[in-house]
């Protein structure tokens, strides 16, 4: 790999996330135009790869240059409908556009936009002609030695309207200082314009006998022919000057992209970059920030909780009366930073959920389905970390949706359903979290099928399965082991099974859950926390151990007295069970799980019924301290086998509360999956 | 090691034991931090402090090496000590001095001697009438030498 500088770098990674963005955006143009046809839409993807064309020869990528080149001539023919827009250019496009992906993934591993793009070439070749396809107008440049990246800025001055003028100028042979009149004429031409070269490069130094006297050079000017060649008069000595006006790569065969006077600011207005109100920011800056916010909002709870005690010490004093008044405005002004900061790292869920509409439309399309996908809630904010994270567990589930629950259109048309099966992906926020949805109205999962495959595969012993009731038996395609089928993500490469989704999802913070019917459909239902670095959380204490429990894992929360857990505690073959909303479900003691000691001589305790849906479990706890926000840090470095703390399960993280203490994060999805290795 | 180095030194049980000062951070008085016990962990960890918002866990040096249990007092000091992005806090009895020894100070852990903490122990230093036995905080912390 080549080793860049730092600037290099920075401007590197500006490319790379620059150009993605455009693809996003040329693919959401694209799916909008498969639609409905929009002559907007085209001039917006083209004004997309005009600014990848211009950035990547820039970054010295040559072939994805030439390529977007070739695009752009595309497009520009759709523009002008000199071609008929219809399905084939729509996968034409779509399949550029995985061609501009595929360089831009290899520039991001080697560096390198070596890929061939004939295939595709060929056929944008076929649909416009080949004519319009790399013609270099030949007889004025012929002797020309110019770079591909110099071309096309000729090319794009040219579409600008500018002026392009490739110049030949003979110096009369008998003038001493020869380099000299060089000098003076390509001088005067910079003031009028941008010489982008001149041969012989050394014109300036050059010595008499050596220098016939003749000069080339490519001018890019607003002025017009004749000024231009009174510049080069003016220097004296000029015997001859030949000024010739390049019209742009592709004029010369092509009457129709002639740009007309009337169009030209129309235009115009499509190489101009788009104003932006945004500047860009690295994402650990923004993190670090975020951290730094976090940890104000916790001091300045802290500063309340002295305050309250000052308040009650001091009654009356002034001093103390000011800073009251301070320590509250610290503390509004905290949570409405933290508020903006946060805002700062949200992102639509828009930015996704194009990606799966193309990919929906990719994987119906090879088999022989009929799928229309329909989205909602893409305004649902998200945090960016988040989203990021989230975005492989929804490809896998759409892809099973796609390829294990629709029916093709006969089995459809067999049972009677609607030939067009439908996938719909969902996101709106409830509460403190965010529900993700993925339903389809396809075959549903078939009970008996995971039965017997978690059978088979040892997950489960028979006299357990008896007892089990459906709803949780769905949920054994998420052990590790069910899945063995390793399926490779278009998106990211990477072969998931089941169970990886869940971990994904609780890496979060999140929860999954499935619902499905027979023939009538099966829905996916991931609840995720607002943000990662800050929660909402429960805070409890256990003797004098502090511990959170993300909101988000919360159902509900009752008090008992002593007698009455007596009541309604039942033992199920010498386990505990609690009997909730005609449920029973498993108890687990906090005390108990964390073995700590504790002398409480509380006469009541807390059940807080934690988990989703199917898979709750009731966790008793000492004392219940409230609600607080917390920012979570990560115990990863201490926490596992061979580590300072050892393989301690059921904590994710830590967190410093207000008063300075520390409070252990509860890792509930860890204690419900561990439920069995713990009894 | 050419240069001579310098150490902390505290005294557990009559013994001198030194710590490389350059793996020591900050020391604090035990009762400035408010210990929270961390549940199910290994005998030895004490349990995890807040340093101004860091999360810190803290370990006994006495249990780690199998030394019998001495009742906390003001001398009680806790060393915090930084390894790539772990920072891990070490009680011990008290920081007595600090001392440095030159290259030819040093020597390895005489022969013959058999003490269940010998992996602990790094050198041995001598200087006058002081000897200070200098310990491998990597060891005793179980930190592997990943960039090494």
């Amino acid at each position: 790999m080549i080793y860049l500088s730092n600037l290099e770098e920075e401007m590197f990674n500006l490319f790379i996330e620059e150009t993605t963005e455009q693809i996003e955006k040329i693919e959401e143009g694209i799916l909008s135009l498969e639609q409905e046809y929009d002559n907007e839409t085209i001039k917006e993807i083209f004004r997309m790869i005009h600014s990848v064309k211009g950035s990547s020869s820039s970054m010295g990528f040559s072939k994805m240059a030439e390529f977007t080149h070739d695009l752009e001539t595309l497009l520009d023919k759709i523009k002008t409908q000199t071609i008929e827009f219809n399905r084939d250019i729509v996968d034409l496009l779509f399949e550029c556009l995985d061609k501009i992906k595929e360089m831009k993934t290899n520039i991001i591993k080697s560096r390198s936009d070596d890929i061939d793009f004939n295939d595709v070439r060929e056929k944008i070749i076929k649909i416009i002609g080949k004519k319009h396809i790399k013609n270099i107008n030949k007889n004025a440049l012929e002797e020309f030695d110019i770079t591909e990246y110099e071309l096309l800025v000729m090319d794009d001055a040219a579409k600008k309207g500018e002026n392009v003028f490739i110049i030949k100028a003979e110096i009369d042979p008998n003038t001493i200082l020869k380099s000299m009149k060089a000098f003076l004429a390509i001088n005067n031409l910079k003031s009028i314009g941008q010489v982008l070269r001149v041969w012989p490069q050394n014109y300036e130094t050059i010595e008499d006998d050596e220098f016939e006297g003749k000069i080339k050079l490519i001018l890019i000017t607003l002025r017009a022919k004749d000024i231009v060649e009174k510049n080069i008069d003016a220097a004296g000595d000029i015997q001859k000057t030949i000024v010739e006006k390049f019209e742009g790569k592709e004029i010369e065969n092509n009457r129709l992209i002639d740009i007309k006077v009337n169009d030209k600011l129309q235009d115009n207005g499509l190489f101009r970059q788009e104003k932006r109100d945004y500047i860009r920011v690295n994402i650990v800056k923004l993190d670090k920030l975020i951290g730094f916010v976090g940890e104000l909002v916790i001091d300045s709870g802290r500063l309340l909780q002295i305050k309250a005690r000052l308040k009650a010490k001091y009654k009356g004093d002034p001093d103390i009366k000011e800073l009251i008044t301070s320590a509250e405005h610290i503390n509004f002004i905290g949570t409405e930073l933290q508020e903006s900061v946060m805002s700062v790292r949200v992102y639509t869920i828009e930015n996704i959920f194009s990606r799966f509409q193309r990919m929906v439309r990719d994987l119906a399309s090879r088999s022989d389905k009929n799928i229309n996908f329909i989205t909602e809630g893409k305004d649902t904010e998200l945090d960016r970390g988040i989203l990021e994270e989230i975005v492989d567990p929804i490809v896998h589930l759409i892809r099973n949706a796609v390829d294990h629950g629709i029916e093709t259109i006969q089995e459809r048309t067999a049972k009677g359903k609607k030939p067009q099966g439908t996938i719909k992906l969902t996101a709106k926020h409830q509460e403190n979290s965010i529900i993700i949805e993925i339903e389809d109205d396809g075959k549903g999962l078939d009970i008996e099928t995971i039965k017997n495959k978690a059978l088979e595969k040892g997950i489960i012993k028979l006299d357990e399965l008896d007892v089990m009731p459906d709803e949780e038996a769905l949920n054994l395609i998420f052990i590790p082991g069910f899945s063995t089928a390793k399926v490779i993500t278009d998106i990211s490469g990477r072969g998931v099974g089941m169970d990886v989704v869940k971990t994904n999802i609780e890496k979060l913070n999140g929860i999954v859950d499935i619902e499905s019917e027979k023939d009538k459909g099966c829905k996916f239902i991931i609840k995720l926390p607002l943000t990662l670095a800050i929660i909402q959380a429960l805070l409890i204490k256990e003797g004098k151990i502090n511990f959170a429990i993300p909101l988000p894992s919360v159902i509900e929360t009752i008090r008992l007295t002593q007698s009455e857990v007596k009541k309604n505690i039942k033992k199920i073959k010498g386990k505990e069970a609690y009997v909730w909303r005609d449920k029973v479900i498993p108890i687990i003691r906090n005390k108990d799980y964390f073995n700590i000691s504790s002398n409480s001589k509380e006469d009541k305790v807390f059940l807080i019924i934690v988990g989703f849906y199917e898979k709750c479990i009731c966790f008793i706890v000492e004392k219940l301290m409230g609600e607080q926000q917390i920012v979570i840090k990560n115990l990863g470095e201490y926490l596992g086998k061979g580590k300072l703390l050892g393989d301690v399960k059921g904590i994710s993280g830590a967190t410093v509360l207000g008063d300075g203490n520390i409070a252990y994060v509860v890792d509930i999805p860890d204690i419900v999956r561990t439920l069995k290795e713990h009894e | 090691m050419d240069k001579p180095r310098q150490y902390i030194v505290f005294n557990m049980d009559g013994e001198d034991y030194g710590i490389d000062i350059s793996e020591a951070h900050e020391i604090s008085r035990l009762k400035e931090v408010t210990i929270m016990e961390f549940p199910r962990a290994p005998d030895f960890v004490e349990g995890i402090i807040s340093l101004r918002g860091e999360i810190v866990p803290a370990i006994d040096l006495r249990k780690k090496m199998g030394i019998e249990y001495k009742k906390r007092d003001k001398e009680t000091r806790i060393i915090i000590s930084k390894f790539d992005k772990k920072i891990i806090g070490i009680i011990v009895d008290n920081i007595t001095k600090t001392i440095e020894f030159e290259p030819e100070e040093i020597s390895l852990v005489p022969e013959g001697i058999k003490d269940i903490n010998l992996k602990y122990v790094k050198f041995i230093g001598k200087k006058d009438t002081d000897i200070v036995t200098i310990l491998d905080l990597r060891e005793i912390l179980n930190i592997q030498e990943e960039n090494r």
